[in-house]
Formats: structure tokens, sequence, C-alpha cells
């Protein structure tokens, strides 16, 4: 068991080194592409270390509804944001923003309720990356099962700048995993369940900011019982850069 | 656009006083929230510090609770969803601050206070509140989430016993055994000494704790051997407190570290143990001083007005998370104390008694489990062979009956009283009444039984009581019929589970959608613990005492036994924080719970607890049902 927990938390080193050396490799890879786009600003922003305290950090918790599961085939519908600083959700920072689509919104507005008719006269794909991008300078982004959301803003990302993003983030279901394998526990890892376990309440709505929002109360929660305020880190969190 | 209000503002919007602003005041208070959140067990401290541009002026709580206390433990107020607090109130003028603590997970917003100054320049509401604050130094007064100022100085919850220190309540006797030692002689000693926690000792130096829990989910349920040895298995380490602590410390580091036993340390050394039971006995005061009042009492009216302190006494032992148990007999001991007091009243107001007399309590009194506003239940046992005097016993029981109402104890509606002229009758009648109900099992017969069947002698000659039970038990026991209807009976009520593992909620009466915690949760355990414990001819009465004498017996397996001791205290202690609520709230006490009210986690507890009484029901209806009816 000891043995057990202690590979894991060996594996776990790698994969932060491993997402670091990627991070670092992109870096110097599309450093260049990237002068005078509007992407520039976060290559040229220092790296955030994992040892910086989780107080002194500001984060960007994010959340996006797409319009299917496969990037290739799909797109995203809208997007919506919230910033923690000083381990406070700031309520005035909420974001939503609804993109302009134009394969139409097909089986998935059933989800979200976004209907073509609401889509219309939404922002551009651009638009609404060009104001995710300024916010992403020094701030660590959230996002409740990161790869998914990842893949689909890096595809916007590199279609629309020809370059992807650059960022560092920490994922609030990698968090809880981890959180359940220590304790030998076993339970639901969706954004409600993790929720319901911190006692959480039911959130009332289900969009791109009611999801950053849920899932900025989660992180607080996670961090309250990861570690003292005063003394926890971003790599008790799982930071990847990416 | 899509609409969206975002969670805050949808939320401010349904409380005090937000739900008085206007839309644009709102949005503004909105956008100048922030979110945090607390675990439970930690402090809160409020950011005030004057050259900070976000000073906070208001906090509000999303959802948890938590509780403001005085540097020395004096509890001011507690705070539950939608509830708030002023900064103002808690970092006082000219005053040590109070102290914010949280008693469950707690999502607060955080108002700053450049946005309340802001928003009582234009709205009434938040002005008064502001004025109201900064000119009010009473630190009793409260604002409850109704907005009502509620005072709170009420003597219920002046609970400075929780100032003494650590060291006046531990038990110094420490009872302990070596890491080597084998879990079964740790079990033995605990049980001979009557304990729920051993210090696990290497040469003097404490190493670890064994608790009843621990017994529990690392032995029981993993199949440990007991000649395994205790350090396999104990808690290595265990939270310590310091003997010159404050009770109130420890409780909260119980409450945070969900631990009933603290060893405690003065120099590094161990000097005794502190458990949660010792926290409720070190507020025995007043419980003693009401028992006091009772029997110092000379008029049913003096009585009356000594029982009308009972249900604040009960909230607060509530509040102080005392095991429903404990709480059941002590609310039991006071209705023994009232009926011995009125006893004693009758007799002086009748004259000395013609002959010997047993006083019978039933049901819930007689098995000490009686909640606030139990009914009674209670008989008059008769010697045989004598002639009795039967107009003295009527107004006798009469007065102990209307005695016993006026004092919060409601007459029984199936009329078990015993001025009720069935029920006051000499021992062959109760023999015979005994003898029907076992040899012709009708359903009015099972009904009768299982409240006659829980008998407690109260006062008189116990002699005459012992002489019924002793009947009663030879008789049941052989009566395999009997069993099976009984067991049949106890079956009826059913645990509230749907096919989906949902509430299935009662739909009759006023209480729509609820949950009926009574019929579907206690009752059945009560039922269970009866029906075995009469197939076996045990003498305990208690639920809990029935079900440890049933695992002690061997006709139940430990695992079930002590899952169902867990499900009844949880079940009934959810009933007692429902019942405390109606107390405070001033609304009729009854056994009714809306699940909406319960967290999510205790939701799931609650469901967990059901499940545990469906398990035990049907092992019930192998065992006794057998197809016999």
């Amino acid at each position: 068991m000891l043995f057990e927990t202690r590979s894991q938390q060996c594996g776990q080193g790698l994969v932060a080194v491993l997402y670091n050396l990627y991070y670092r490799y992109r870096r110097w890879r599309f450093g260049q592409e990237v002068i005078n786009t509007p992407l520039q600003p976060l290559y040229d922003a220092a790296v955030i270390k994992p040892s910086q305290l989780f107080i002194d950090t500001r984060f960007l918790v994010i959340d996006c509804e797409m319009s299917g599961l496969d990037p290739s085939a799909c797109q995203l519908l809208s997007v919506g944001w919230v910033i923690i600083e000083r381990g406070r959700i700031v309520n005035a920072s909420g974001k939503h923003l609804l993109i302009h689509a134009d394969r139409g919104t097909g089986d998935s507005s059933m989800i979200h309720g976004l209907f073509d008719s609401n889509i219309a006269g939404a922002n551009s794909v651009a638009t609404a990356l060009m104001l995710l991008m300024k916010q992403i300078p020094d701030t660590v982004l959230v996002f409740h099962h990161a790869s998914l959301d990842i893949k689909f803003l890096q595809k916007a990302t590199i279609e629309t700048f020809q370059n992807p993003l650059l960022f560092s983030h920490v994922d609030t279901m990698v968090i809880e995993k981890k959180r359940l394998h220590l304790q030998g526990g076993v339970g639901g890892i969706r954004l409600a369940q993790c929720r319901q376990r911190y006692g959480l309440p039911e959130s009332a709505q289900h969009n791109a900011l009611a999801d950053a929002q849920a899932t900025a109360e989660l992180l607080l929660a996670q961090a309250s019982y990861l570690g003292r305020r005063e003394t926890l880190n971003l790599s008790d969190l799982s930071l990847r850069s990416f | 656009m899509v609409s969206e209000t975002n969670d805050v503002q949808s939320f401010l919007v349904l409380h005090p006083p937000f739900n008085q602003l206007k839309q644009a005041q709102l949005e503004y208070a909105s956008t100048n929230m922030f979110v945090a959140f607390s675990k439970s067990g930690s402090e809160i401290t409020l950011d005030i510090s004057p050259d900070n541009a976000n000073k906070i002026g208001m906090l509000i709580v999303r959802s948890g609770s938590l509780e403001i206390r005085t540097k020395s433990g004096e509890l001011v107020d507690r705070l539950s969803t939608g509830d708030y607090v002023l900064s103002e109130r808690i970092n006082r003028k000219d005053k040590t601050p109070l102290r914010i603590l949280v008693l469950e997970d707690c999502l607060y917003f955080e108002l700053s206070d450049y946005a309340l100054w802001t928003l009582s320049a234009s709205s009434n509401e938040i002005a008064a509140l502001v004025e109201h604050e900064s000119d009010n130094e009473v630190i009793s007064d409260v604002v409850s989430s109704d907005g009502d100022d509620v005072l709170i100085a009420d003597p219920v919850v002046n609970d400075s016993y929780l100032s003494q220190h650590v060291s006046k309540v531990m038990s110094a006797n420490i009872i302990s055994v070596s890491p080597e030692a084998s879990i079964r002689e740790a079990a033995e000693l605990m049980k001979d000494s009557r304990i729920s926690a051993l210090l696990i000792l290497r040469a003097n130096q404490l190493v670890g704790i064994l608790t009843d829990r621990d017994l529990r989910s690392r032995v029981l349920a993993k199949g440990v051997s007991d000649d395994v040895v205790v350090a396999e298995v104990m808690t290595m380490s265990p939270r310590c407190i310091d003997a010159d602590s404050h009770l109130y410390d420890a409780h909260l580091k119980m409450l945070s570290e969900g631990v009933h036993h603290l060893p405690v340390t003065k120099n590094a050394k161990t000097v005794g143990i502190l458990t949660l039971s010792d926290i409720l006995r070190a507020n025995n005061a007043e419980p003693l001083s009401l028992i006091r009042a009772i029997n110092r009492a000379d008029t049913i009216y003096e009585l009356g007005s000594a029982a009308e302190n009972l249900p604040g006494l009960v909230v607060k032992l509530v509040e102080r998370d005392a095991r429903a148990v404990d709480i059941g007999k002590i609310i039991t001991s006071f209705s023994d104390g009232i009926t011995k007091r009125l006893l004693r009243l009758a007799e002086r107001k009748f004259g000395v008694p013609p002959c010997d007399y047993a006083w019978l309590a039933f049901g819930s009194q007689a098995r000490q489990e009686q909640v606030l506003g139990s009914d009674q239940d209670n008989g008059l046992l008769l010697p045989d062979g004598i002639d009795i005097d039967d107009d003295y016993f009527k107004k006798f029981a009469a007065f102990i009956n209307d005695g016993l109402d006026h004092c919060g104890m409601p007459y029984c509606p199936g009329d078990i009283m015993a001025k009720n002229d069935k029920w006051r009758q000499p021992l062959h009648v109760w023999q015979k009444y005994f003898t029907r109900w076992i040899e012709e099992p009708s359903p009015k017969a099972v009904m009768h039984s299982s409240i006659f069947f829980d008998m407690r002698h109260i006062a008189g000659n116990v002699e005459l009581t012992q002489q019924l039970r002793q009947y009663v038990l030879d008789k049941a026991k052989s009566n395999t019929i009997f069993l099976a209807m009984m067991c049949d009976n106890a079956l009826f009520h059913s645990p509230p589970l749907g096919f989906f593992k949902t509430f299935v909620l009662e739909s009759d009466g006023d209480h729509n959608q609820t949950l009926n915690l009574k019929k579907r949760g206690t009752i059945p355990i009560v039922d269970i613990a009866r029906n075995y414990a009469l197939s076996a001819s045990l003498s305990p009465l208690n639920t809990i005492e029935r079900l440890h004498a049933m695992q002690d017996a061997g006709i139940m397996s430990k695992e079930m036994a002590y899952s169902l001791i867990d499900a009844h205290e949880f079940i009934a202690g959810i009933r007692l924080d429902a019942q405390g609520r109606q107390y405070r709230e001033n609304v009729e006490i009854n056994n009714y719970l809306d699940p909406k009210n319960l967290s999510p986690l205790v939701r799931h507890q609650l469901k967990d607890a059901f499940n545990v009484v469906r398990d035990a029901q049907s092992a019930m209806r192998t065992r006794f049902g057998g197809g016999v009816i």
C-alpha cells in the first residue's frame, strides 16, 4: 500500500516534469512565430512555478460548451469564466461569451439551451479567443476535465491564429481523482458529484458561466482540504504547464 | 442573448435584506461579492484592515453553517444558509473580536465594506441594518435569517460550561495496553473497564488509541483476526488536547477531526482521556437543577412550570451533539421523575394507598427512548388475592394521568393509561391479557403487544412488576406463531426507499412530501430489537441495549447489530435535530422531515441507514416469518 502510494507520487512528479518539458518545447518551437500576434504576451510571460502559493495565484476558471465531443467535427458554442484572486472568487469577473457557429448547434442544444437563434449575433470565435488571451498571462487556468476543453480551445486558436495557446493549468477532476485515490475511496468525478462531496449547493443552471463558477467553488473547497491556506502551493494542486 | 442571472444574484434575490433591493442595486451588490470556502473545524478571519480597499463589510452564508463565539467560547450565534453577519459585529469597537468558526463546510459570500456603505446610501433596508449595528453594543442580539432581531440572551443558550478546563472533566484513570497486546486482550480490557477507547502506550509514551469504532471498521469489517497485535489496527499518533485547554477547544477539535476521544496531555505526558460524553456530562449541572425543581414541586402547576424547561434543555443537548440514545434517556429520566413526584403528590392528596401497587410505563418511556412530546403509556398493577378499593385507585390514576398531560406528556390517543379501568388491574388479570395476546394473536393484539411488551417499573412494589415480566418473557419465548405475527407487524413499516434508492415520501395529511422518521426509521428498528429480545427472553428494554444483548447472545451477527445501532443513532439524531429546529421556529413538533432540508451528505447517509434497516428486516423475516402465516 505504502509502496503503491509512493510510486503514484513518483508517477505524478514525472508527469509534471514531462508537461513542463513539453511546455518549454512549445514555447521554443512557436515562440518566434507568435511575435507581433495577439499570442505574443502568452509566450513572453514568465513560466508559473509549482512552488507559487495558492493564495498568491490568479486563477481563471473556465468552461466551454461545444456542439459535440469530437474536436474535428464539432465546435465551440460558448465560453464562460470567472477569476479567483487571493483565494476568493471575484463575482464581478464572470464572463459568458456566446460564439457564432457556422454549422448549427445540432443535438447538444438540448443540454445547453443554446439554440441557433441565441447564437446569432454572438461573438466570433476570434473575438472570444482574443478576450480570453488577454486574461491568460500570469494566470493559471482551471478546468474540470481539462483535456476536452483544451483540445477545442487549441484547435480554434490554431485555426484562427495559426499557433496554439500557451498556459499553465490545473484540473479539478485530476485533483479529485488523486484525493479519492489517497483516501482509498470510490466515487463519481463528474462536477456535480465532486461538489456534493464538499456539501456545495446544487447549481440551478447548466451553461458555461454557471459551470465555470461551480468549478471555481469546487477548487476553493478542494484547496481548503489540501493544506493550510498559508502554505498551499500549485504543485499541491497538480499544476500542469501546457 | 441567453437569459442569465448568475448564481450569486439569484441566491441574493431570495434572501433578506437583499430581496428588498431594486434590480440595479441587486446587480451592484452581486458584482461586489466575493465567494470563499472554509472547511468544517476551521476559523474564518475577516480582513478589515483599514488600508485594504477590499475591506469586508458583510458575510453571507451560501451553504454550510458557522458559529460565532466570544473569545472565551460563549456561543453568540449560529448561521446557516441565507444568514449573514456584519463585520462590525465581529470586530467590535473597544472589545475583543468575536471568532467565526466553521461547523459544516461553508461556502460564503463577502461583500466589501465600500459596497455595503454605497448600498446603504440608496437602500433603506441596508441603511437600517448598518445603523442598527453601529448603535448596538449588546452582543446577545442576533440577526436571524428572516431579518428580525432575535434576542438570544435566553439562558438556554448560555453555555459557559464549555469554558471549563479539560483537566476538570477528563477521566484521569488511564487504562492502556502495549502495542504488542492482541486485539482480543484489548477488547476484553475495554469490555471489563466499560470504556469505549483504550490508550496504547509504549514505555509510558502514547503511540496510539484504539476505539470502538476502530474495532468495528478496522477489525470486524475487514475480517482481521483477534490475535493480531493492536499496533496493526490502532489509530497511530492520535490528536491530543492539552489539559489546560478549554472544553470548547476540545469540542471543536473533536468536531473537526471527526473523533469522539482525545488523549489529554500535560508537559508532553499523557494524563488522561476526554470523550464526547465527558463533555456532555460536564453540562449536567443544568439537568440536575431541573430534577431538583421537579422534586421540590408541591403542586401540579409548579411541576408543570418546571417541565416547561425541558424542551430548551433538549434543544441545547441536540446542539451540542449529544448522542440520541443519551438524549432519549435524559428525557425519560425526567418523565420518570415527574411521574414519581406526581405519585407522591397523589399519596399526599388522597392519603396512604390501601394496598401495594406498581406503576408501569410502556412503550417509549419503558424503553427510555422518549422524545419531546411523546405521549404517555402507562398502567397500574395491583396485587392478587385482596379486596381492592378501586375508588381510591381510580382517583389516584386519573390524578397522575392529568398531571402528566399538564407536564407535556399528552394523553395516549389509544387510551393506554392507568385511569382507564382496563389498564388498572390485579396481577392475574394482566397475566390473562398477555396470555391472550400471545396465544391468540389478532392484529389488534399484536399492536397492543408492541406497546405492552416494553414494560418498565416506575414506582411502587417492584416485586409485582417482576412477577408479571417473568411470566410474559417465559410465555412469549416459546410461542413461534406469536413471534411470526410480531415479525409480520414489524415488517409493516418499511424503510422509505424506492427502486432507484430514492426516498418514498409520505403523501398523507398536511405533511405532503415528507419523510416520517419515526414510522419509517425508528419504529422498524425498535420492532426488530423487541422481536429478537422476546424470542430469547432478553431482559433489556432499551433498543440499543437490546441490540448489544442480542449480539452477546449470538442471535444476531455483530455486523448487523452494530450497523443497526449506528443506523438507529443516526436516524434518531436527525429526528432530534429536526425537532430542535421545529422548537426554535415555534411550530408544531412532529416526526416529519422534508429531505430537501438535509445536506446531500446527510441524505446519502440516511439512505444507507435505511438500507441497513431493510437488510435487517429481511433477515428477521427469514428467522421468524418462515411462512407460518
